[in-house]
């Protein structure tokens, strides 16, 4: 078990891992490897597109211990559980979905593990839920029409000066007919208007026309 | 009369689990504190037929205003209850099947039955249709019986050759070290097609002694 390039990530060969923020319970059936008395969790990067764009040589996720993270999309919670690990008990997740049925599990997880707040709104309206404070990071992996747009107008809403912001597009769901290469150059260019795009991975084998952007203010 | 009885205790898994499931999702919209708790199928239903939302929210220690959950009408509860009792009633059919399959294997294949348990031995003669089959087979083959997508995969394109079939499911299999999967499958297909021959041609009991043999070399 090595530290990877990323922070608080681990590599065992060619396996991702975090250290476990609830030691003995997992929440996704995922394999566990306990070394140095230290409880380690494996992250499939088959479920995981921040894991896949890791493995995909993506040189800085910017997620660190301490951050705050506005998740939208979060689903049922695979990948925050493990950005929960990556930035310990000094973080924050506010993990957004909108549909009832998932947040419903989300909020088991939430319950145990006191950094991560579900919540039940649509990204599209970023005004719903305008409460929450300023962060240091936004990751957004939504299969929307608009997605780049919602990404847009939320980071305009919620990113510090001098955050990042991370984005997974599924090519799939934006238009059917066009090339992925062409929609995500086109995605590319809408972000490179606002944001600095520092990271482009493409997500084959792992996810199928899906690409991964970490941008920067 | 082997191979209808456990064809049915298969099927019965497969629909249980499929109504199961409806079953949890639709009892989850009353409660789905107490649905995320049990997550073992048969106890769940058990809890939810006996016990009422205020009762089980008690035992989680949870108030009642902590609940996700919206409290369903009477009918509305009543049709999933119903539901319940109906899966209840299906394992409660499985079970009788397996006893009644217990007295049929220690009947006609008492070597079987007690080297590899009535579900496995039960299984392997209704996959090749007849104990005088299983018994005329090598026993190479009764060691990947279930496996044959895999073998054939292994024959046809370059891929492992698999370890054993349905005989994964066999305590020996099961507790050996991964190294040592493979020997186990093979020490028990041995053993088991020995037993399938004392049961069909001699009628000995010989099982006892092979058990305790492979348990002593994979432990």
């Amino acid at each position: 078990m090595k530290p990877s390039k990323i922070f608080e990530v681990y590599q065992d060969r060619s396996s991702l891992y975090t250290k476990n923020l609830t030691p003995g319970k997992t929440f996704f059936g995922e394999r566990t490897v306990k070394e140095d008395n230290i409880e380690y969790r494996e992250w499939d990067p088959h479920r995981s597109k921040l894991a896949a764009a890791i493995i995909k040589g993506c040189a800085n996720s910017f997620i660190r211990k301490g951050s705050v993270v506005l998740y939208l999309g979060a689903a049922h919670g695979y990948t925050p559980s493990f950005i929960s690990d990556i930035v310990g008990n000094e973080g924050f997740i506010f993990a957004l979905d909108n549909s009832p049925r998932v947040v419903r599990d989300l909020v088991f997880l939430a319950k145990e593990r006191e950094n991560i707040a579900p919540m039940l709104a649509n990204a599209n309206h970023p005004e719903e839920y305008a409460d929450i404070p300023k962060v240091d990071i936004i990751y957004q992996d939504i299969a929307q029409r608009n997605q780049a747009d919602i990404f847009l107008r939320n980071i305009e809403r919620f990113l510090k000066p001098n955050g990042y912001a991370l984005i997974a597009v599924k090519a799939r769901s934006i238009d059917i007919t066009q090339k992925p290469k062409k929609l995500f150059n086109d995605v590319r260019m809408l972000l490179d208007k606002k944001m600095k795009v520092i990271d482009f991975r493409i997500l084959d084998p792992f996810e199928r026309d899906h690409c991964f952007m970490v941008t920067k203010r | 009369m082997i191979n209808h009885a456990i064809n049915n205790v298969a099927e019965i898994d497969k629909v249980t689990n499929i109504l199961v499931k409806r079953c949890r999702e639709w009892y989850a919209l009353h409660c789905p504190e107490a649905e995320h708790e049990f997550t073992d199928h048969a106890f769940f239903i058990g809890v939810i037929l006996e016990k009422d939302k205020a009762t089980l929210l008690k035992e989680l220690k949870l108030k009642k205003e902590d609940s996700m959950g919206a409290d369903l009408s009477e009918p509305d509860l009543k049709q999933v209850l119903l539901l319940a009792e109906e899966i209840q009633r299906l394992s409660i059919l499985r079970e009788k099947h397996l006893a009644y399959l217990d007295v049929l294997t220690k009947k006609y294949c008492p070597n079987m039955q007690e080297l590899c348990g009535t579900a496995i031995a039960a299984k392997l003669i209704e996959m090749v249709g007849s104990l005088k089959r299983l018994a005329l087979l090598p026993s190479s083959t009764i060691q990947l019986l279930g496996a044959e997508k895999a073998l054939f995969r292994h024959l046809t394109r370059k891929a492992k050759s698999p370890k054993h079939g349905i005989i994964v499911n066999h305590p020996v299999v099961q507790n050996a070290k991964r190294e040592d999967k493979g020997k186990s499958a093979r020490a028990l297909a041995d053993k088991i097609s020995l037993c399938a021959r004392l049961d069909y041609f001699k009628g000995e009991f010989k099982a006892k002694e092979y058990k305790e043999e492979l348990e002593k070399r994979f432990r």
